[in-house]
């Protein structure tokens, strides 16, 4: 919640016009101004000017404070604009038609409804709190002004505290990205508002002011002056929670050939639950008691190859699961302090004490000019057989995985082959990509997976993969069926962005 | 390269972008090398043209010259259709010729001014007219009644109201105007630095932007080129109907205009491709229905993304759309670009 001046429709319509009588589609900061404006120099804090009134000097100052500190954010909520299908006539007084009737009415015709309905109110936020003389002045000024736009769409203006919708991007270009382009008062706009109402307030010269056989209504002028454009753009929503929180990472002594990570990892997590001991948590283990829901993902042991980061050499990966509880993370980061050895018949291997990384910033940065794409090293087991009901290609599986190690993140309908897909499709939506599948041709599955329903065909496969908005350019994850036992990570493959834009068509 | 930048005009209305493309034409058929045009980076996006001479002297010189040049008994906007009548012969849009014989005479002088620019190849005045259009004898409505204004561009939009033409009531007395200046005044005016409406008398509703931009003081100097800047616009005349002007879809008498937006900096010839090109067009339709353009069909839609696709990749970033809004009285109708709204290529 920040500093804010909320303004609440009273008829729930917004009724603006800018430019030659286009319909504003929502009150801009320069109008709240040009409101303020007109409630500090008419209203009852104005003070006598010769004939006239002017606003007041702390009135002055909280103007001026306004132009030199545009809002930081507004708040719009929902609206629909009317059409201008009917129009209204309107008598604009009586006029003299020499040669005809003498009196004849002027009717003159303009659209009926140009508006907008509001659901809710618009605020304008400021991140820092105004100074206190021009807080008390914004306070005494808003309950002051009568409505925004035209007199025909009243609000109540207050002083409140409000969460934006949009921010203000200071670095925006007019002609690219997204985002609502509103005018901002500057520096100068109360001067040239007041310099313009008291010239218009002067009284016309009598020759000015005589009678013509056509009256037009002229509108004054516009005053333009002290008006900038400003975009305010949605935030950007937060990637969704990792599936794996925060990685210990340890370093080995020699490197381990991919063809042989699933049989290390499984040695390591033999290894780890010896060290944890009786009451290894389930996150760990993998052995859930009957009818206790199972998380989407458990503690993962991976290898990385000798250039990993924040190690500089190989390294053993244990992901340590969102979804797991603080007692039993706690007892699992006890237990890996201890571990040195770990024994295998294809060859032991020590380690060092661990560092633990934060999952999301785990991998560098992508280069400049390139975009993170992901690759499963060594390779992905898909996690189901293909569903039945139409075609499903590897990159449908590769999908697939992603979902379910995300699977917080989707809802997907029904049961069985139906969510599969649905749980693909749904992949897609957030921007999951998958470039090339490309399966695996190797006589020993053994080598990618731990234990197989002998039922099921065992199809590894390398793929090249986005993962769209599921997650940020540094998270480190793994997929597939042997996703927690030394398959499927997920390592970057930076490509090029002008070849990821050819793609994209 | 010396930047020169039109503070006043801002990419909202059309005038800017006709004033920025009328400018550019002038001062290269005034003699100015290696013209680029561009718009400053920001929010507040201002059209420039560089050029290795772009100094305010040369370019205000040259568009003084240029309407001292227009401003002549002999030059073709001084012409009247016929001897002692005030209205204009180059006119597109001008009161109803309903004799043969006045019909013979007018193409045969037209055809005389235009063999006598041909001559002095006055190639910008010859684009300029071809652009305008010409009153349509072709046309004819179900009782035998000429459709004269079929043949005109849509960014024609002088009101017709008592008897009022484009060139006798715009093209000329802006020329005089600019005419009358010094060549500092004429690129104050356009730099945006003194704003000073001669024809229209400064008044608060002057009728200089022409339908362009809402009513109101305009400087005559920027006025003057963005009525040139309907050059690089060309029409098609057609059997049926109006005549299709590129720069406009819909209606005849509603309708939208499009001008394209690009980043970095752009040569006029490169500017005519695309503002001639389908590809803008039916990028430009995007979103519309097609009541809104005036066809019983709608097959934009389809197309849109490999247009704008093709946009982006010559450098398109946004596309600028006006709706065009009728004011006035039906008999003489006012047209006029309202606001522009920008259509992003999402192109960086």
């Amino acid at each position: 919640m920040s500093f804010a001046i909320v303004a609440e429709p009273l008829l729930g319509v917004y009724k603006g016009q800018v430019g030659g009588g286009q319909l504003d589609p929502l009150p801009s900061p320069a109008r709240l101004h040009a409101a303020l404006v007109c409630a500090a120099a008419q209203g009852v804090r104005a003070v006598a000017d010769g004939d006239g009134l002017r606003p007041c000097d702390a009135d002055r100052d909280a103007l001026r404070w306004l132009e030199a500190h545009p809002p930081d954010g507004i708040a719009v909520p929902e609206t629909l604009p009317n059409g201008g299908a009917a129009t209204a006539y309107r008598k604009e007084g009586l006029v003299v038609k020499e040669g005809r009737s003498p009196l004849s009415e002027k009717l003159v015709g303009k659209p009926a409804v140009t508006g907008v309905a509001v659901a809710g109110r618009f605020a304008w936020t400021w991140e820092q709190d105004p100074p206190e003389p021009v807080a008390a002045a914004l306070g005494a000024l808003c309950p002051e002004v009568p409505y925004l736009g035209t007199s025909e769409s009243p609000v109540r203006l207050a002083v409140a505290a409000a969460d934006p919708t949009h921010r203000l991007d200071r670095d925006a270009d007019l002609f690219t990205g997204e985002g609502l382009d509103l005018t901002v008062a500057t520096t100068g706009r109360a001067d040239a508002l007041e310099a313009a109402h008291r010239e218009t307030s002067v009284a016309p010269l009598l020759r000015a002011d005589a009678h013509r056989s056509s009256e037009k209504t002229t509108a004054p002028p516009v005053v333009t002056a002290g008006l900038e454009l400003g975009r305010y753009a949605r935030p950007e929503p937060p990637p969704p929670p990792t599936p794996w929180t925060s990685v210990l990472l340890f370093r080995v002594d020699r490197p381990i050939p991919p063809q042989l990570r699933v049989r290390y990892a499984v040695a390591v997590h033999r290894a780890l639950v010896a060290l944890v001991g009786d009451g290894a948590p389930a996150v760990l283990t993998g052995v859930y008691e009957p009818g206790v829901s199972r998380p989407s993902n458990r503690c993962a042991i991976q290898f990385l190859g000798p250039d990993a980061p924040h190690v500089g050499g190989t390294a053993l990966a244990l992901l340590l699961p969102r979804e797991a509880s603080e007692v039993d993370l706690t007892l699992i980061r006890m237990a890996v302090q201890r571990l040195r050895h770990v024994k295998v018949a294809a060859g032991p291997f020590g380690v060092k004490p661990p560092v633990e990384v934060p999952a999301d910033a785990f991998w560098p940065e992508p280069a400049v000019g390139t975009e993170r794409w992901w690759q499963t090293e060594p390779v992905a087991v898909p996690d189901s057989r293909p569903p039945r009901g139409g075609r499903w290609s590897l990159a449908d599986a590769a999908a697939l995985s992603v979902a379910l190690v995300w699977r917080h993140e989707f809802s997907a309908p029904g049961r069985g082959d139906v969510r599969y897909r649905a749980l693909a499709e749904a992949a897609a939506g957030r921007g999951v990509r998958v470039e090339s599948a490309v399966r695996v041709m190797d006589r020993d599955v053994g080598h990618y997976v731990h234990k197989v329903n002998p039922d099921t065909v065992i199809q590894p496969y390398r793929a090249v993969l986005s993962l769209g908005d599921l997650t940020g350019p540094r998270t480190i994850a793994a997929i597939g069926q042997s996703r927690h036992l030394g398959g499927g990570l997920l390592v970057p493959r930076d490509l090029p962005s002008d070849i990821v834009r050819r793609w994209a068509r | 390269m010396t930047d020169f930048v039109l503070t006043t005009a801002e990419s909202k209305t059309m005038l800017s972008h006709l004033a920025l493309y009328g400018l550019a034409a002038i001062v290269e058929d005034g003699g100015l090398e290696d013209v680029r045009l561009s718009w400053t980076p920001g929010m507040s996006s201002r059209p420039v043209l560089s050029a290795p001479q772009a100094d305010p002297e040369t370019i205000g010189e040259i568009v003084r010259r240029h309407a001292a040049r227009h401003d002549t008994p002999q030059s073709w906007p001084s012409r009247q259709i016929s001897a002692g009548e005030q209205r204009a012969l180059m006119s597109p849009r001008i009161s109803v010729i309903s004799s043969s014989e006045g019909w013979h005479s007018l193409q045969e002088r037209r055809h005389d001014v235009l063999d006598q620019l041909t001559d002095a190849r006055a190639l910008l005045d010859l684009r300029l007219i071809a652009a305008l259009g010409e009153p349509s004898y072709w046309r004819k409505n179900r009782q035998g009644q000429r459709l004269q204004d079929d043949g005109a561009s849509r960014l024609e939009m002088q009101p017709r109201n008592q008897g009022s033409e484009f060139v006798g009531n715009r093209i000329r007395p802006l020329a005089a105007a600019v005419a009358a200046r010094t060549a500092a005044a004429v690129s104050d005016g356009l730099l945006g630095h003194t704003v000073r409406d001669e024809i229209g008398k400064d008044r608060p509703d002057s009728r200089t932007p022409t339908g362009l931009a809402a009513p109101g003081p305009t400087d005559n100097a920027l006025a003057w080129c963005a009525l040139w800047g309907i050059s690089q616009f060309p029409i098609a005349p057609r059997s049926t109907g109006f005549a299709t002007t590129s720069g406009h879809i819909g209606r005849g008498t509603a309708g939208y205009f499009y001008v394209p937006v690009w980043n970095g900096r752009w040569s006029t010839a490169r500017i005519r491709t695309v503002l001639a090109s389908g590809q803008l067009s039916r990028y430009a339709a995007i979103g519309l229905s097609p009541s809104d353009l005036g066809r019983t069909s709608d097959d934009a839609a389809s197309r849109g993304e490999a247009a704008r696709e093709w946009l982006a990749h010559r450098g398109v970033t946004a596309v600028v759309r006006f709706p065009v809004h009728r004011f006035g009285s039906d008999s003489a109708p006012e047209r006029r670009a309202m606001l522009g709204e920008l259509l992003k290529t999402g192109r960086r």
